[in-house]
């Protein structure tokens, strides 16, 4: 490999969403959406910056992060936005193409006790919207979903309709989650909430 | 069945998988075991009628191991907890 070439920037997915795992489900999200009167809604995100990082629970990263590194199911920050999933394992989203400099950032703190690791390819953000998209995603998914249960900045990992996916509940619209599947299930997770969703269509 | 990890709470039991008999050490030094003891260690393992201390893994979620106490004759888990903790009941 040339020089040239080995420093030719990575190809990223531009913001239109082009390119992405569910970018032949725009029109069917739409249709659900008015069908269901906006009581579904389903919508893929423009691609954020994925980090997966493993680092000491202490780790200094308050002023990279906006706080404390957050317990297993706890989520911290708006952007970057940091999602606990194990006992010293996070999910870091940020905007896209601020990946080299958050990864910098992050080695600073952990140093040698840890890692970051660019893992923006490796899932893709659903929004679920809409008074009825916890009942529907209910039906593939054992965790308890009810607000009361399952509310603002907390997250899980778990299996909806058997497919693994990490669940995000964010501030604002209180019934409103994020769900990240991964790439090669999200077209599988897709066809599942649409076909769930079958029954509030009017 | 509900399983409690230890790290993400309560959660449906096909999110999990089994990992045997929980506690068992690994050899201070294999290289001086006889072969039967080395077999006993590999191979050997309790099968008690009531309460058994076994390895579970979180495998659709969090991927930790941890341990539990389950009644074999009614598969009630009594207690879950960390790796590196000794069982909280007998
Ligand atoms: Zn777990």
């Amino acid at each position: 490999m040339t020089a040239e070439a080995a420093s030719t920037p990575v190809r990223r997915r531009p913001a239109d969403r082009t390119g992405s795992p569910l970018e032949g489900y725009v029109d069917r999200f739409a249709a659900l959406a008015a069908a269901t009167r906006g009581a579904v809604g389903v919508t893929e995100l423009p691609a954020f910056a994925h980090l997966a990082l493993r680092a000491d629970p202490q780790a200094d990263v308050g002023d990279i992060l906006g706080g404390p590194l957050p317990p297993p199911g706890h989520v911290i920050g708006e952007s970057p936005l940091t999602l606990g999933l194990g006992p010293d394992e996070w999910l870091v989203l940020a905007p896209d193409g601020t990946q080299t400099p958050l990864t910098r950032a992050l080695h600073r703190v952990i140093g040698a006790n840890g890692a970051v690791v660019d893992v923006s390819g490796q899932r893709t953000v659903v929004e679920l919207s809409g008074p009825w998209c916890r009942t529907v995603l209910a039906k593939g998914c054992a965790i308890d979903l009810h607000p009361r249960s399952f509310t603002t900045d907390q997250c899980a990992q778990t299996l909806i309709a058997r497919a693994q996916v990490i669940l995000l509940a964010r501030s604002g619209d209180p019934s409103a989650l994020w769900l990240l599947p991964r790439a090669s299930f999200a077209r599988y997770v897709a066809d599942w909430l649409l076909d769930a969703a079958l029954e509030y269509q009017t | 069945m509900l399983i409690e990890c230890p790290w993400c709470g309560p959660r449906d039991e096909t999110e999990f998988h089994y990992g045997g008999q929980a506690h068992v050490s690994y050899p201070d030094d294999p290289s001086v075991l006889t072969d039967e003891q080395w077999a006993r260690y590999l191979f050997y393992r309790d099968n008690p009628q009531g309460r058994f201390a076994e390895r579970w893994c979180h495998g659709s979620a969090c991927r930790r191991w941890f341990n539990a106490v389950r009644d074999t004759r009614t598969h009630q888990i009594v207690a879950t907890y960390r790796t590196g903790e000794s069982a909280p009941v007998t």
